[in-house]
């Protein structure tokens, strides 16, 4: 495998690999170097990839593996970092400062699901894996992650709702109290 | 989006069934709708939480190329190092060798010329005479007797 040929097959993976990444390690600069060391041992097992019959899902484990690693080293944030982590990552939402609340809550609800619904809706509506690649990486089935992700959607929006019907009532109130 | 394919699409993206081509355009459908909902918020968080640096690809791949380029250099170093290690011994050895040739056939050539030199000096030599039994020794007489 050439460079060429590495750029444009396994450099577009970063695309997805990134939000996974930025997820675990909660700062750009680090996500940065994590992928370029990934992209690193990925070059380095080029050889491999050549003979593999399907390259995405090699590249998936490995940066499923790579991950594994990189939690393990990565001490558990705080709840200043998460909080910082929320400030930091949700940058379209500077200027506008209801988009940016409305987020949170859609952060917050993701947050509350159950590991497995939470990594499934993360890797598929944030990261875009596709179902094969999100059964490399969790090792589910996959007729049981679209049940799964079913689940988590469902249960997001129903939490949203929740909050969103609450501003509302919130407002109706305030309404109320004005006239 | 039509209200009909926007709820058709919304009913298969719960059950977990839609295409990352439909999940896009449904996202894209929605985001552009002037009215808030659940979903207008949850495919805003998940556009804006999966946002990726513009240059992220091109920034891999020069790195990548730089390290592939400083690796490769250093490797040739390496191998360059190593090769001149290795003229350098065959070299030596070479010379050894010459050096130890040459010493040993200057060894023989001496030898051999010794060995002429010897037998040059034996065959002029005088025959060798009879003992003389010697008589009387003075200063000025000696009396010798074959």
């Amino acid at each position: 495998m050439t460079t060429e040929e590495f750029k444009n097959t396994v450099i577009p993976f970063s695309r997805k690999l990134y939000p996974m990444l930025k997820r675990i390690l909660k700062d750009e600069e680090e996500t940065r170097d994590a992928l370029q060391d990934l992209m690193l041992k990925l070059w380095d097992k080029r050889h491999e990839l050549d003979k593999c019959k399907n390259p995405g899902a090699y590249i998936v484990a490995v940066s499923k593996n790579y991950s594994f690693d990189l939690l393990k080293k990565k001490r558990p944030a705080t709840m200043d970092e998460k909080e910082e982590y929320l400030l930091f990552n949700l940058k379209a939402t500077d200027v506008y400062p209801e988009i940016k609340e409305k987020y949170e809550h859609v952060h917050k609800a993701i947050e509350k699901l159950p590991e497995k619904y939470r990594a499934v809706i993360q890797f598929r509506d944030i990261d875009g894996f596709s179902f094969d690649e999100i059964k490399e990486m969790t090792g589910f089935e996959v007729p049981y992650i679209r049940v799964i992700l079913s689940r988590a959607r469902m249960k997001v929006k129903q939490e949203v709702e929740k909050i969103f019907n609450y501003e509302v009532g919130n407002e109706k109130k305030m309404a109320r109290q004005i006239l | 989006m039509k209200l009909e394919m926007k709820r058709k699409w919304l009913d298969k993206y719960y059950k977990g069934e839609t295409s990352h081509d439909e999940e896009t355009e449904l996202k894209n459908g929605i985001l552009s709708e002037k009215d808030s909902s659940a979903e207008k918020d949850m495919f805003g968080y998940f556009d804006d939480a999966g946002k990726v640096p513009d240059d992220l690809e091109e920034q891999l791949f020069a790195h990548l190329e730089k390290r592939t380029k400083k690796r490769k250099t250093i490797r040739m170093r390496i191998y360059s190092t190593a090769s001149a290690a290795a003229v350098i011994i065959i070299l030596l050895g070479v010379y050894i060798d010459i050096k130890e040739t040459r010493k040993a056939k200057m060894e023989n050539d001496f030898f051999v010329m010794e060995q002429a030199l010897y037998q040059v000096s034996e065959s002029i030599q005088p025959e060798k005479q009879e003992d003389l039994l010697v008589l009387w020794v003075d200063n000025d007489v000696e009396i010798i007797i074959n």
